[in-house]
């Protein structure tokens, strides 16, 4: 079922959209629509959902006051070393897998392939944790794009570029910054959003393993 | 924990009056229009579910999309197929019912996803897009890997478990969740929390309940397989694989209860790890003075079950990565015997330290159990040993830097006389203390044979005599 599998990819998109806004510097504009988008996610069934519960209960409960000055100890203090970089080179490179300049200009080639540029306005840098959700939300749009038109092949070639992008490098750094967000977060909604933000792209890879057979056979016919 | 037991009024069959604190309904058309599911379980606020559905009459994906809506963990919705006009069903559905009271949750991790066989155009909106299939997860704080254990990765049929950056990461898509980690992990940090030991066990004391002296005998069978007609005096229980089963959690079934206890053998590579745990219950019965026909492979599952049953313990027996002390020790006592049994699948070990030993202590920092601890402290060092926590997994002679020398020796045994000694010291050492600074440097044996191995090399021996710190210092001062 096209349609079905295309409604699929979009709510995905929606989810990683979602935490994108969530690791950027929250103001009343950027809180509302991670609200309407979970809302959006909350209609749909699919695997992710009960996972995303205890972040929008902690957005509603958390002042804004209170959020920003926790976006900043935590994520954005200007030259100062903050506790959780929200970037994946620094988190390879704690784990001596390879130097900073190198995966950033992996990433960069990367996103050509796609033919992305990112905006100045996210992130100077192409490792940031938003930019990398915007990446995968863009990834879902484009499959979904394909499967409307049934060009069974790019749907394959899409889902496979996703999946690698989470197996071989999201999830290889993602929960070194989530163990960090643990530690150090103090209002609980960080920890909520790392959470539901490592549940969404574990089961995003499971959800891409269970779809992968039938985007092949759809293809070959 | 609320659970609730919904059994479709299609089945015909007699459903249980009660389930302990749990409720129970009958709902005529459930295995055609799951979305019922939700309103009963508003109605009695369950939190926990168990069905019974006729065979193949429901989607199991519908189930479970219906259980997610609201707010049940699809993982732990426990299913009984019931067979047309089955006149025996209200036992599986209260061991069904009691295995969801022992569910505990899943994580992320524990999530494999499979298409469900029927999609259709809103199955988005209804959830059931998918099969919820649970695979096992690593809870890493208590995870040896960083110590060195690989027990996991070398047990995996499927090669679907890998150690990166210390820590054991498992592979959903090639994992088929026959559970063979699970139980040979020797922490049991290695967790299925559709199938833990302790939802087998609630499920086994149903089964053995209420039968007085014509007690049943259990048959384990794969959840994968076929399942084989066996003859009706076995209650079948089906395990994610039964090359998953130790000798232990053998015997402790007996000890719950059965009459006799039989695996049904599975034509996978984990076939041979069953016949291994049986052959080893075997010969514990056999030592222990019971008849060893109280555990078979059960090749020919149209036999009846041939034992009677032993005098119950009232003990429990979780079952657990390390209960098998628990279970040899009642054996033990009940059959007022002690015995020693050798077995490569035994599951308990023994240690011996040779004399070639230079009491390093590497044995001691890869032992995933603490079986084998180190102190090291001024006035000396010792290796000492608790053969009530080896699990016999030979960490330990792979790290021993001397196991060519016979430095170290493991025997897979249960002895029940040192089950009960308790931890012993084996061996120890005097420290050499640095002969500049004062400071300890290393056991007298071990630096003995440093002196062996750089003396081949003419490395002045005086060196080992000094710390590090003063080795750096001190190097060209030294003759």
């Amino acid at each position: 079922m096209t349609d079905t599998e295309a409604a699929l990819a979009s709510a995905r998109g929606v989810a990683y959209q979602l935490h994108a806004t969530a690791f950027l510097p929250p103001d009343e504009k950027r809180r509302s629509l991670i609200l309407s988008l979970g809302a959006t996610l909350h209609r749909v069934i699919y695997p992710f959902s009960s996972y995303l519960k205890p972040l929008l209960e902690k957005l509603q409960s958390v002042s804004a006051r209170e959020l920003m000055s926790e976006y900043t100890r935590l994520f954005d203090a200007g030259l100062q070393m903050v506790p959780c970089p929200p970037f994946a080179a620094e988190h390879l490179a704690d784990r001596g897998v390879v130097a900073q300049g190198e995966i950033l200009a992996e990433l960069d080639a990367f996103y050509r392939s796609l033919g992305i540029r990112v905006r100045s306005e996210v992130s100077s840098r192409p490792d940031h944790v938003t930019v990398e959700f915007e990446t995968l939300s863009l990834l879902c749009a484009s499959e979904q794009a394909a499967l409307d038109e049934g060009k069974h092949l790019d749907v394959c070639s899409i889902r496979s570029d996703t999946r690698s992008f989470i197996s071989d490098h999201v999830l290889f750094w993602f929960p070194g910054f989530q163990r960090r967000v643990h530690r150090h977060d103090r209002t609980g909604l960080y920890v909520a959003a790392v959470d539901s933000a490592y549940a969404l792209l574990l089961l995003d890879r499971a959800t891409l393993g269970a779809l992968g057979a039938k985007a092949h056979a759809g293809a070959a016919s | 924990m609320k659970v609730l037991l919904l059994v479709c009024g299609d089945s015909g069959v007699e459903s249980p009056k009660e389930i302990g604190s749990g409720t129970v309904l009958v709902s005529p058309g459930l295995c055609t229009r799951p979305e019922k599911v939700r309103d009963y379980v508003a109605e009695t606020g369950a939190d926990r579910l168990a069905l019974g559905l006729c065979r193949d009459g429901y989607s199991v994906a519908a189930i479970q999309g219906a259980a997610q809506r609201c707010g049940i963990d699809p993982l732990g919705v426990q299913i009984v197929d019931l067979p047309p006009r089955s006149s025996d069903s209200r036992v599986p559905l209260e061991a069904a019912a009691a295995r969801a009271r022992e569910y505990l949750g899943s994580v992320p991790e524990n999530v494999k996803l499979k298409r469900g066989a029927k999609i259709a155009r809103r199955s988005l909106l209804r959830g059931t897009l998918f099969e919820y299939l649970a695979v096992p997860s690593v809870v890493q704080d208590d995870c040896a890997a960083q110590r060195g254990c690989r027990i996991c990765v070398d047990v995996c049929p499927q090669n679907a478990i890998r150690i990166e950056d210390g820590r054991a990461v498992h592979d959903p898509a090639a994992c088929v969740a026959c559970g063979l980690c699970v139980t040979a992990c020797p922490t049991g940090a290695t967790v299925n929390p559709a199938n833990t030991g302790e939802m087998l066990e609630a499920d086994l004391r149903v089964l053995l309940r209420r039968n007085g002296t014509n007690a049943p005998g259990i048959a384990f069978v794969c959840q994968h397989e076929v399942e084989p007609e066996t003859h009706e005096n076995w209650r079948r229980v089906s395990v994610p694989c039964v090359g998953m089963l130790p000798p232990h959690w053998l015997l402790a079934t007996l000890l719950m209860g059965a009459r006799a206890v039989a695996v049904v053998p599975c034509d996978s590579v984990s076939g041979e790890r069953a016949a291994g745990s049986v052959s080893a219950a075997r010969e514990v019965l056999q030592a222990s003075g019971l008849p060893e026909r109280l555990v078979e492979l059960l090749n020919d599952p149209s036999t009846p079950p041939r034992g009677t049953r032993l005098r119950r313990k009232q003990t429990p027996f979780p079952f657990r990565h390390d209960s098998a002390v628990r279970v040899m020790t009642a054996l033990s006592e009940i059959t007022q015997a002690s015995f020693r049994v050798e077995h490569p699948n035994i599951g308990l070990g023994l240690i011996e330290l040779g004399p070639s030993c230079t009491v390093c202590g590497s044995c001691a920092s890869a032992c995933p159990t603490d079986a084998l601890t180190y102190e090291y402290e001024e006035s000396g060092a010792s290796v000492s040993f608790d053969a009530g926590a080896c699990v016999a997994c030979s960490q330990c002679v792979v790290a021993c830097p001397e196991r060519d020398r016979d430095a170290i020796r493991l025997t897979s045994v249960v002895d029940t006389d040192s089950l009960s000694e308790g931890r012993a010291v084996m061996r120890t050492d005097g420290i050499v203390n640095c002969s500049r600074c004062g400071s300890p440097v290393a056991p007298q044996h071990l630096l003995d044979r440093i002196l062996v191995l750089v003396g081949t090399h003419d490395a002045p021996p005086a060196w080992t005599k000094l710390c590090s710190d003063c080795r750096s210092l001190g190097i060209g001062s030294l003759s």
